[in-house]
This record gives C-alpha cells, structure tokens and sequence, in this order.
C-alpha cells in the first residue's frame, strides 16, 4: 500500500513540468489595431486552428506537407571567388 | 637576376641555383618561402618567375593566389585550375599558405608526391587533371610556418627570409631617393625605425619624400628627420604604441604577469604575446623569467621616448 502511495507520488512529481500545463496557452490577446500599426493589411500573420475553428467556425482540413525549394538561398560558391592577381611580366 | 633587390643574399643564391637547374631540367621544386610579412618573398619570387623561360621564349607568368580565399577543392580546380592553369606554362604561388582548406592540403600531399617523374594525375569527381610540372611550378610562402600541415611542409624546400640588417635597409631608402642627400648617420637612424622591414623601409622613403616636396628641399638633416619624426610619431626602434604602453606598465607595476597586462591593456593575453611581446623581447627591451620585467635597455628607451616626447 504504502509501496503503492510513493509511487504514485513519484509519478505526480515526474509528471510536473511534463508538456503545456492545463489551461495555459503562448498566445496572447493584441487588439487588431494595435497589429495593424506594425503590419499592413496585406500581411498574413498565423493563427491557430482551434481559435478559427471556434471563433469563426472554419475548419481547415489537413494538407499533405510541402517541400518548398528556396532557390533564393545562397549555395555554397555562388558568391565566393578566389582571389588572384596574374603577373605576366611583359614589356 | 636579383639586380633591383637589395639583401637576402642566401636567398637569392639558391633561387639562382634552381633558375640554372631549371634551365637543364624543366623543373623547379616545390618551394616554400618562409618569413614574416614585408621581407620580399613576393618581389623575389617574381623574379625568379620571370628568370624561367617557357617554351615560346617568354618568361614564365606567375598567378598570385591568396590562399585564405580558396575555400575548398571545387574553388581551385573550377576557378583556377581549369581556366587558368591546365595546359599552360605558368607558376602557381600560394601566398599564406598556412590558410590553405584541409581537402586541399590533403590533395597536395598526393599531387606533390613526385620523387619519381614530374607527372601527376589527380582525380577529383568526375575529372583526371594532368600536373605536368615541367609546365607548372608550385610556389608556396607562409608567414606561420608552425601552422601548415607537417607532411606538407615535408614535400616542400623551405627558403627562410631574414630580417634586413641597418646597411641594407639604408641602401633601400636611399635608392628609392636618389635625388635626397642625406646627412651622415641619419639613414642608419631611419632604418633602425624600420624594424628589419623591407616594406617598411620603402614606406618611410615615401613619407621622407612627401616630406621633402613639401618643404622644396633636396637635403635631408638629423633636423629634418627629428621634425618628421614628431609629425608622424615615428618612436625609436620603430616601437608601436601598443608596445610603449607594454613596457610603460612594466615600468610602473614592476615585474608582472601576462594576465596583469592583459587586463590593463584590455587586450587579449594573445594578442600582446604576438603582437608585443615578441619584438620587445627580439630587442631585449622586456625579458621572460616567471614573470614579465623591462630590461635596462627597455628602460632607456622609454626614458628616450618620454623626454624627446614622440
């Protein structure tokens, strides 16, 4: 029994500090106005599905995950050059 | 060959050793020039590129390459190897070479390996490269020489560069100011401010030369060069202010530690070692022994510097 209180209390402890605790969320409220002096109208900012789902009763349906090639990105040598200087002694 | 520069005289010996074997040959081994910045290992070479005479007559072109900028294998054999080198006479300097990428050190080793015919034939990807070295000669310079790779410091024939002595210096100066007449005793003490430094000496001629447009005259006195000395803060043995502020804190605090100057100078304890220390201790102005200590010659010339105020 006893045996069986300790290891129960062990979970408990363990379990603390395990994932988002109950309740608690990372978002915070910003009214849009306030948004918009940063971004313009145009700008898409995330939002998550729960709050589109029971604010505005959207429900998005889940998509298979693209791989998106940045072509934008540097490679390795695009912009590195080696630096020479060619002497060819002539008159 | 070496008519236009002045010293280094082991230098040139065996430079015109390898130019005369060339000559019979075809071949130039691969050399390593060693010495610290400013002392002509890249006007030397030159000449010595310019000594050896390709098949058409002309002398041989030589690439400079900064190495720090090759950043791996593709760099050099798609930008420098292909378009430039491959099927030409041409010779290849690697200047710093102690910056050379690991993989391409690691080719060199196999590239360089050529104790039995001066061909070599490198794979890389999809390409073989011919490395005819009859047609290619392969220089390298470092100014760290502890810091290249040991096995391919083996390969290579070490040159070492010296510091100029005073005469040498002097002659420097004075050949690029032949029109200036100098008084007796001021050109040894221009070049005893030029630390051995043949880029150095060169630049001192040019601000003497400034110097002397700009008061019209062609005559050069202890006056004169006292007057330049105070305008630009020329100290004697060309000491940095880094290095007076070192010595000025041995003064004061009396034997210390490189920590204790590290944190009075804010500098890193590296970084006074190298950039310091070592003179200081080449001219015997500072000495080593548990703790750091200002000699009776450093005391001098600080005294030096504080009463004639450079």
């Amino acid at each position: 029994m006893e045996n069986n209180i300790a290891s129960a209390a062990a979970n408990e402890t363990l379990k603390r500090g395990r994932g988002r605790p109950s309740g608690s969320n990372s978002f915070e409220h910003v009214q849009i106005k306030h948004l918009l002096t940063f971004l313009s109208e145009e700008a898409s900012i995330p939002v998550s599905k729960l709050w589109m789902r029971d604010t505005l009763g959207v429900i998005i349906a889940a998509r298979p995950i693209q791989v998106i090639q940045n072509d934008n990105a540097p490679s390795e040598q695009t912009e590195e050059k080696v630096q020479f200087a060619l002497n060819t002694f002539e008159e | 060959m070496f008519d236009n520069l002045i010293g280094q005289p082991e230098i040139k010996r065996q430079l015109e050793f390898y130019s005369t074997a060339y000559q019979k040959t075809s071949v130039v081994p691969f050399l390593l020039l060693n010495g610290a910045k400013g002392l002509g290992k890249t006007e030397f070479l030159k000449q010595f590129s310019k000594s050896l005479t390709n098949e058409d007559g002309k002398p041989r072109p030589m690439l400079e390459l900064n190495s720090s900028t090759i950043k791996n294998n593709q760099m050099f054999f798609e930008q420098i190897f292909m378009p430039i080198v491959q099927n030409n006479e041409i010779t290849l300097f690697f200047d710093e070479a102690h910056a050379l990428p690991k993989d391409l050190v690691m080719a060199f080793l196999s590239i360089l390996n050529t104790e039995r015919t001066p061909f070599k034939e490198f794979n890389w990807r999809e390409y073989t490269f011919q490395f005819d070295f009859t047609k290619i000669s392969m220089i390298f310079a470092t100014t760290e020489l502890d810091k290249l790779f040991p096995p391919l410091k083996d390969r290579l024939t070490i040159l070492d560069f010296k510091p100029y002595k005073t005469d040498e210096i002097s002659e420097i100066i004075k050949g690029r100011l032949r029109d200036v007449d100098f008084e007796d005793g001021v050109l040894a003490e221009i070049a005893s401010t030029t630390r051995g430094n043949a880029r150095s000496a060169v630049k001192r001629a040019k601000e003497i030369e400034t110097f002397c447009e700009t008061q019209n005259s062609t005559t050069f006195f202890k006056e004169e060069w006292k007057e330049l000395r105070q305008i630009l803060g020329i100290k004697p043995l060309g000491l940095t202010n880094t290095e007076v502020q070192v010595l000025e804190i041995l003064k004061e605090r009396g034997p210390s530690t490189l920590q204790t100057i590290a944190a009075v100078t804010g500098m890193s304890r590296t970084a006074i070692q190298r950039d310091a220390e070592l003179y200081l201790l080449q001219r015997g102005l500072m000495k080593i022994d548990g703790t750091r200590e200002i000699t009776k010659a450093g005391m001098l010339t600080l005294n030096e510097i504080t009463e004639k105020g450079f």
